[in-house]
């Protein structure tokens, strides 16, 4: 119960000139009870992947495919329906928080509304709201519930946000880029806030970052997605990587040396036979480029590469 | 904020001064001597010496440009001259009609608004379903259509054939709904297209994306959420509308025979009665400045973030 | 949806034009030939769509009746747009104090409300079709360039045209072969809406009798010749008023489906 399971999952974004295929066949199993992280570049469907899960892909993406949620396809599901999850089921901490708030409505208008879904009466509704930013490290929270969004600062709006997505207690919280734009020392409360979720009751988290230490430090599993699939995942992906782009993407980081792997990342326009990592890949062998790769098992992780095919 | 304030003071000077300019031009290039104008009576003549003593008197004589400074010094007083056919006060008349006008313009504006606000909403809501494509069609068509014939038509069908309004004529609210619904039609229409497509655009946003997130009730997503914002540039064409309206005036006014000022612009062409052409000009212009600044401040007043920090270049 | 009105509307137009074009073909009299023993027929054989209260031939006089209109309206247009463009591409391009001025001009005349102000000058300058365009263009100008200056300077942003200012090209040739190919597709579609708007203001200055003047056949001068008579004859305004009616949605149908074509949203031009 809980998990969210992808079922050859597809999201394509259609324009008139071309069509980006944003998710390509996503097979995927997201187990509840636990914090997942996916990482990856920018553009590598992370974040379509989240929304596709709460329903808000803008109009223009067409989605095939399945994902249930407690036995259910979602997908299937009518949009009035659908968006009974949003909520009540699904929290979400969207990203660049300085934008993800009405700019001309105080927070309390913005903290109030949420609850409500949960808690009709008003004086009970400013209790909890004072308890929760509290618990968010506010020192003043009556204060911060008077104050618009650009009164506070990026640090700040981003616990109010976490504060409103967990205020209506969701079973599940989505956060996209929860670490972006944040500086070294307001990254490390954002760490804590995160491990803290669960004492909120929320049961199972999903982390979108491009922030490998931000995930290792967090997560109890981490995907880590490139072009639109799944590369590798595993319980200790980032520590012992064994995809040629996981290591090479670790490597990338600041922190590890700021090594820029070459080449581009295949157009997510662009449809081929084999990997889509091939066109960068050190080991790449013929097979690469005749044959799509599957997820093969090796020690504890999951490996989107034929070097750890052993032929099952 | 202060700069913001001096420039945008200095720009409404600058208009304020062209469209004077352009007032006093119109009487300029108008035909005929305006001494011999404003002494001609109906079936009087008056003698070239008696031309000559009003040249003088009404500072003909003198260069132009000291023409129009006092002219505009006379205005400033609330002396915009003589009427030429009626030979009363042109201000008296404008005191006179304009509240007629003004009416029948706050009707049209409160038309163009609600309807207005309100199909925009729902057509941006519904973006691409039946009921947007049902609202753009409607639209469309009263965008395009003469707002004489529409008012004629109105006639024919209200007054004429259901006997429920009247035609013509000052009165009370029931004398203003016909003249007030024809003459808002094409605004409307224009509000609810900026109205939707200033929806979409919010729509775009990642706080509205975070919002619907929440799980919060359509009213709570759209109205409380989406409109404050979607709403700013709208404000900015209602006060552009309430201008044009103003000084749109005058078809409707003619078929309704409402004494308003418009309808009396048409008039004074054919009177050539100049004198009260340049003030009609002039005062609704001078209306149109008016009412856009004041909307400048309203939306400054509306936008916190502006109030509070006076940061105007968001 | 709108492909097909889009295209209706293009076929619409045709039809229009072609019967301005040839309406002396078309027409069964001439427009201004007056059947006195006929007058307010109502629809009969010879006259299908009645006579008017002099005895006109309500079908001949609806044939002519978008002819002068119609070369007016695109005409005020046409020439309110090159003045238009030009000062918005000027004022954009090169900035400065020389923007800062078109600018105030622009704002000056912009402020003046546009049928007021047209009354104004037709009234002023008097009746005839110069007068009439030149009273529309003085009117209606610093609308495009508005616009136009708006979508110069988007243009001038991208980086392909600050590298050509860097390699040295002319300014001539940067405005003309770089800008304005750019800014057509929205030129085109403001033409489009323009001239729709601007039929409306000449027939509601027609109706006034500010505009073309009897006994001219035009759609608006049919209207304003029946206001004594069109409340038992209703069928004097319908169709002339149908007639302005269809050809402006058509244009502005016409507007938007060019916008679809070109992929431009509809806020930018209002």
């Amino acid at each position: 119960m809980g998990d969210i399971i992808f079922e050859d999952f597809n999201v394509n974004f259609e324009t008139r000139k071309q069509n980006v295929k944003s998710v390509r066949d996503m097979n995927l199993t997201i187990k509840s009870h636990k914090i997942t992280g996916i990482v990856g570049e920018s553009g590598c469907g992370k974040s379509v992947l989240s929304l596709s899960i709460l329903g808000l892909l803008p109009d223009y993406a067409k989605t095939s495919g399945n994902i249930y949620y407690d036995n259910k396809d979602i997908t299937a599901l009518a949009n009035r329906v659908r968006e009974k999850y949003l909520g009540r089921e699904f929290g979400y901490i969207s990203q660049n928080p300085s934008e993800s708030l009405s700019p001309i409505r105080k927070i309390r208008k913005q903290f109030y509304e949420s609850l409500d879904l949960v808690e009709k009466n008003k004086a009970e509704i400013e209790k909890k709201s004072i308890e929760i930013l509290k618990e968010l490290g506010f020192e003043k929270p009556l204060e911060v519930l008077d104050k618009y969004p650009f009164q506070l600062s990026g640090g700040q709006q981003q616990r109010v946000l976490t504060g409103i997505a967990i205020s209506s207690s969701p079973r599940w919280i989505f956060a996209d880029e929860p670490t972006k734009g944040l500086d070294e020392n307001i990254k490390k409360d954002s760490l804590e806030l995160f491990k803290k979720l669960r004492s909120f009751g929320i049961d199972s988290t999903l982390v979108i970052t491009h922030d490998i230490d931000f995930a290792k430090n967090l997560c109890d599993e981490v995907m880590v997605m490139y072009s639109g699939q799944i590369v590798e995942m595993g319980i200790d992906v980032l520590d012992n990587p064994k995809h040629p782009y996981t290591k090479g993407f670790i490597e990338s980081m600041p922190s590890k040396g700021m090594k820029i792997m070459e080449g581009k990342t295949l157009s997510p326009t662009e449809d081929i036979r084999g990997c889509r990592f091939a066109n960068r890949c050190g080991c790449k062998t013929k097979r690469c480029d005749l044959e799509s790769p599957k997820l093969y098992n090796y020690e504890n992780s999951q490996v989107r590469c034929f070097l750890y095919d052993k032929g099952e | 904020m202060k700069e913001y304030i001096i420039e945008k003071v200095k720009s409404i000077f600058i208009v304020l001064v062209g469209i004077s300019l352009l007032s006093f031009l119109l009487g300029v290039v108008s035909p005929g001597d305006p001494a011999e104008l404003s002494l001609s009576k109906y079936g009087y003549s008056p003698t070239p010496q008696e031309i000559e003593a009003r040249r003088v008197e009404m500072g003909l004589d003198k260069p132009i440009h000291i023409q129009y400074i006092n002219w505009v010094k006379n205005i400033l007083k609330g002396d915009f001259g003589k009427s030429f056919s009626t030979k009363e006060n042109v201000t008296d008349m404008i005191i006179r009609k304009a509240p007629v006008t003004f009416k029948l313009a706050m009707y049209s504006i409160v038309i163009t608004s609600v309807f207005g606000i309100s199909l925009g909403v729902i057509a941006g809501i519904n973006k691409n379903k039946p009921i947007d494509n049902l609202i753009k069609l409607i639209t469309n068509i009263l965008f395009s259509l003469p707002t004489f014939w529409l008012a004629l038509l109105f006639i024919l069908i209200f007054s004429e054939k259901l006997g429920i309004l009247p035609t013509s004529g000052d009165g009370g609210f029931k004398y203003m709904i016909m003249p007030a619904v024809s003459l808002s039609l094409i605004t409307m229409s224009t509000t609810a297209m900026v109205m939707r497509s200033s929806m979409i655009q919010e729509f775009g946003k990642q706080y509205y994306t975070f919002a619907k997130a929440k799980g919060i009730s359509k009213y709570d997503l759209y109205i409380k959420n989406v409109l404050p914002n979607a709403i700013l540039p709208v404000l900015t064409i209602l006060g552009n509308f309430f201008g044009s309206i103003l000084g749109g005036s005058a078809v409707v006014e003619t078929i309704f025979a409402l004494s308003g000022i418009g309808s009396y612009a048409v008039e004074s062409v054919f009177s050539k009665d100049f004198p009260y052409l340049q003030a009609y000009v002039l005062l609704t212009g001078l209306a149109f400045v008016l009412v856009t600044s004041l909307v400048d401040i309203l939306i400054i007043i509306i936008n916190p973030k502006i109030r509070l920090k006076g940061d105007i270049y968001e | 949806m709108n492909k097909i009105l889009g295209k209706l509307s293009i076929i619409v137009l045709i039809i229009i034009l072609l019967v301005s074009i040839f309406a002396n073909i078309i027409s069964p009299y001439d427009p201004n030939f007056q059947d006195k023993e006929n007058r307010l027929s109502g629809f009969t054989q010879e006259h299908k769509l009645g006579t008017d209260p002099l005895g006109r031939d309500m079908l001949s006089r609806v044939i002519y009746g978008g002819r002068s209109s119609i070369l007016i309206g695109v005409l005020a247009t046409l020439v309110s747009m090159t003045i238009g463009s030009g000062m918005g591409i000027i004022s954009g391009y090169f900035g400065g104090r020389l923007d800062k001025f078109i600018t105030s001009i622009t704002n000056i005349f912009q402020a003046l409300p546009q049928m007021a102000f047209t009354i104004a000058i037709a009234g002023v300058l008097g009746p005839g079709i110069k007068n009439l365009i030149l009273a529309l263009v003085i009117s209606s100008w610093a609308g495009f360039s508005r616009i136009v200056r708006a979508e110069v300077l988007k243009v001038k942003e991208e980086p392909y045209i600050e590298a050509m200012v860097y390699l040295g090209s002319s300014d001539l040739s940067i405005i003309l072969f770089h800008i304005i190919p750019n800014i057509m597709p929205n030129i085109i579609i403001l033409l489009t809406t323009r001239i729709g708007r601007s039929l409306l203001s000449i027939a509601a200055l027609s109706f006034l009798g500010l505009g073309v003047q009897p006994p001219n056949p035009d759609w608006s001068v049919m209207i304003n010749d029946a206001r004594l008579y069109y409340r038992s004859y209703p069928y004097l305004i319908v169709v002339p008023g149908f007639s302005i009616f269809i050809t402006i949605l058509s244009i502005n149908t016409l507007g938007d489906y060019l916008r679809d074509i070109f992929d431009i949203r509809s806020e930018e031009i209002i």
